[in-house]
């Protein structure tokens, strides 16, 4: 898989979780939803990065879907059960895209991994849960 | 609690850890003082190539030996530890799967899960936690540093792995703040 074909499998994945962004800040408990817009925020820049990344490329970026099938999310705790599979299926999308990747594109995926990971962890510290995993981003 | 990462692991100041690099460097060299002695007493032998996974496998093996003399010493953070002593073992499984050439130094963590206290393999461990802590948290600095080099300079393979392992550290400075 060619460099930009794979970054614009991660920027249809940087498209979901934007969209299921709206979803969990609209039930987030007022403790946590500073922490779920910045978490939005950054799927965005990434979004709006990976355009231009692959425009400049002269390539069409995979445009959003208009919606995306959610689990239910009905209070706080399933909008951090959300989250915390958005930042988990983003950060399997940029580790795939290490391999693909060269130069400034590996970094800016593993800073994108990185950042993924860390705020997974966060939200499973906020569930509850065991705030770290061995391999973020990996598939199991 | 804002959700922005504390930690800014890019620049922070590179630290020096004296004993694990003189250990690292008696390895790179035992290595190669073996290579060149193969080439000695069989001259068709060939030197072969570290691994490019060794000083990874060889890090991660010491952050295991460090935090199993730090719960050795001090039990009572075993509850904040423990869950990272498993990831790095983790690291360490999956890293000599995919590199089984590399070979451990006498005195690894491998096998000593619960060391005795009086085990001469591990490092000595500070007398307090808080110490104890900050040591683990540069230890760690250090490792994000090392990892994330190797996944950028990798040719693709092992990128992935390497990836994960920098992203996993980065979320155990967090853990150790």
């Amino acid at each position: 898989m060619t460099a930009e074909e794979r970054l614009s499998t991660v920027l249809a994945a940087e498209h979901a979780a934007i969209f299921g962004y709206g979803m969990v800040g609209a039930h987030l408990p007022n403790a946590l939803r500073s922490e779920g817009v910045a978490a939005e925020q950054a799927h965005r820049d990434r979004r709006d990065a990976l355009l231009l990344r692959l425009e400049t490329a002269g390539q069409t970026p995979p445009p959003a879907e208009p919606t995306y099938e959610l689990p239910e999310v009905t209070d706080g705790a399933s909008a951090i059960q959300l989250a915390i599979e958005l930042e988990e299926r983003t950060a399997a999308a940029w580790r795939a895209a290490l391999s693909d990747t060269v130069d400034s594109d590996r970094e800016f995926a593993l800073d994108a991994l990185i950042d993924c990971a860390t705020r997974a962890s966060h939200w499973r510290q906020a569930a509850g849960r065991p705030a770290t995993v061995p391999f973020p981003g990996k598939i199991e | 609690m804002v959700m922005e990462p504390t930690t800014d692991w890019r620049i922070a100041p590179r630290l020096t850890f004296h004993t694990r690099r003189r250990t690292l460097l008696r390895a790179g060299l035992g290595a190669l003082v073996l290579g060149v002695t193969a080439c000695q007493g069989n001259e068709s032998a060939t030197v072969q190539s570290p691994h490019p996974l060794e000083p990874i496998v060889l890090g991660t093996d010491m952050l295991v030996t460090q935090y199993t003399a730090v719960l050795s010493a001090h039990p009572d953070l075993s509850q904040r530890l423990e869950p990272l002593l498993a990831n790095h073992h983790a690291h360490l499984t999956e890293l000599r799967r995919v590199a089984p050439s590399v070979v451990l130094p006498s005195g690894s963590s491998v096998g000593a899960s619960i060391p005795p206290s009086t085990s001469e393999t591990l490092a000595p461990s500070p007398t307090d936690a808080a110490t104890a802590l900050q040591e683990l948290r540069a230890a760690e600095e250090e490792g994000v540093r090392a990892a994330r080099a190797a996944c950028l300079a990798d040719e693709g393979v092992y990128a992935p792995l390497l990836g994960s392992i920098a992203a996993c550290r980065v979320t155990h400075l967090e853990a150790l703040t």
